[in-house]
């Protein structure tokens, strides 16, 4: 299931000076870095000028990242503590006072930077409607070797194994799958809310 | 149209590590050069996000955008370890030629005070062969007068009892 390998080729792309590689890692961990920092951070425009923050970061330290540990930890020790002095620096309260940190960040005040808030916000249930949707409707090898694949984090081997297929189906499968939710995920990607 | 499709088989693919290594390289490589491919990596995780449950309630299509425009403007990546070499740089050029000038400095004044006993007419170097027979005979003549007096005061301390502490050597010229 580890794809740790993809991850320290672009790191090592990008610390060869190839920002291209950078922007792929932020398009793969932008989802898990926003609801990261969710867990601090209330407001969808903060959440936005948090991620980016936290991003630009990491940029900035990748010269030291060495792979001694996965880049997803890494880059999630970044989420928080960066969340963590957004909070400070807007002069709430810590964490274990009277008020709930994530009610403190709900009192309005300055940003701490003047990056733009998204124009284009998409409410997790609309996606998660739509690939519920298709995935009901996929023939049934299909969904059955996506979900031994996404959900259960199996191998192809071992999913060929499983199923008694060989590997080079199982891939052409999951591709199949993966396109089909594509397809229906696209237009509302294109067309934001 | 069938390379395409094979491109993003191999996406789908890479996305799951299953690809050789040179096939990840080469896949990186083209991913990073078209922007549809790339759509379509954000896609694919998305999805992946979403049967993991790792999405939040609400996420921003132009995240990654509006990073790479801040990433854009900003300098390439250094380790520390660079940082360092690169700000000590100048402090290790500086040494190196502090160094060369101490060096420089000392060979100099070595010459100078060479040149100063020489001219002072001390011997420093030790005479050879015929050299060595003549300036001895040249230093005897000028320790004659001394040796006279030492020994004539030699011989008055001798009498009042006190020993004297130089010894007379002869000296025969061949």
């Amino acid at each position: 299931m580890s794809d740790a390998d993809v991850d320290l080729l672009l790191v090592r792309k990008v610390q060869q000076g190839d920002k291209a590689a950078f922007d792929l890692l932020v398009r793969k961990y932008q989802n898990r870095v926003l609801g990261v920092i969710s867990q601090y951070i209330r407001h969808s425009g903060d959440i936005h000028d948090v991620a980016q923050e936290s991003f630009i970061s990491a940029y900035r330290a990748i010269g030291n990242f060495r792979g001694e540990s996965a880049f997803y930890s890494w880059l999630y020790r970044i989420a928080v503590n960066t969340s963590k002095n957004w909070i400070k620096a807007r002069g709430c309260r810590p964490p274990g006072s009277d008020i709930d940190v994530a009610d403190a960040i709900d009192y309005g005040m300055e940003p701490l930077t003047n990056y733009d808030t998204p124009d284009t916000l998409i409410h997790s249930h609309q996606v998660a409607e739509v690939i519920g949707q298709v995935m009901e409707e996929m023939p049934q090898d299909l969904r059955l070797t996506i979900t031994m694949r996404e959900v259960e984090g199996m191998s192809y081997q071992e999913i060929a194994e499983a199923i008694d297929i060989p590997v080079g189906t199982v891939r052409s499968r999951i591709f199949r799958a993966r396109e089909m939710i594509d397809n229906r995920i696209r237009p509302l990607m294109e067309g934001g809310d | 149209m069938k390379s395409r499709t094979m491109d993003q088989e191999s996406l789908s693919a890479l996305m799951d590590d299953e690809l050789t290594l040179f096939e990840k390289h080469r896949q990186l490589t083209r991913l990073m050069r078209d922007h549809e491919l790339q759509q379509q990596w954000q896609r694919y995780h998305l999805v992946r996000d979403e049967l993991q449950h790792h999405l939040p309630q609400q996420f921003s299509l132009d995240l990654a955008d509006s990073v790479a425009a801040v990433v854009a403007e900003e300098p390439l990546p250094q380790s520390e370890v660079e940082k360092v070499a690169v700000t000590s740089g100048w402090r290790r050029q500086l040494a190196a030629v502090a160094m060369v000038a101490s060096v420089a400095g000392v060979a100099l004044i070595a010459l100078f005070v060479t040149q100063n006993v020489e001219r002072s007419g001390v011997p420093i170097t030790v005479a050879s062969g015929e050299n060595r027979t003549e300036k001895a005979g040249a230093s005897l003549q000028q320790m004659r007068p001394y040796l006279v007096n030492h020994t004539a005061l030699a011989s008055g301390l001798r009498s009042q009892g006190f020993s004297p502490y130089v010894t007379l050597v002869g000296h025969h010229r061949q």
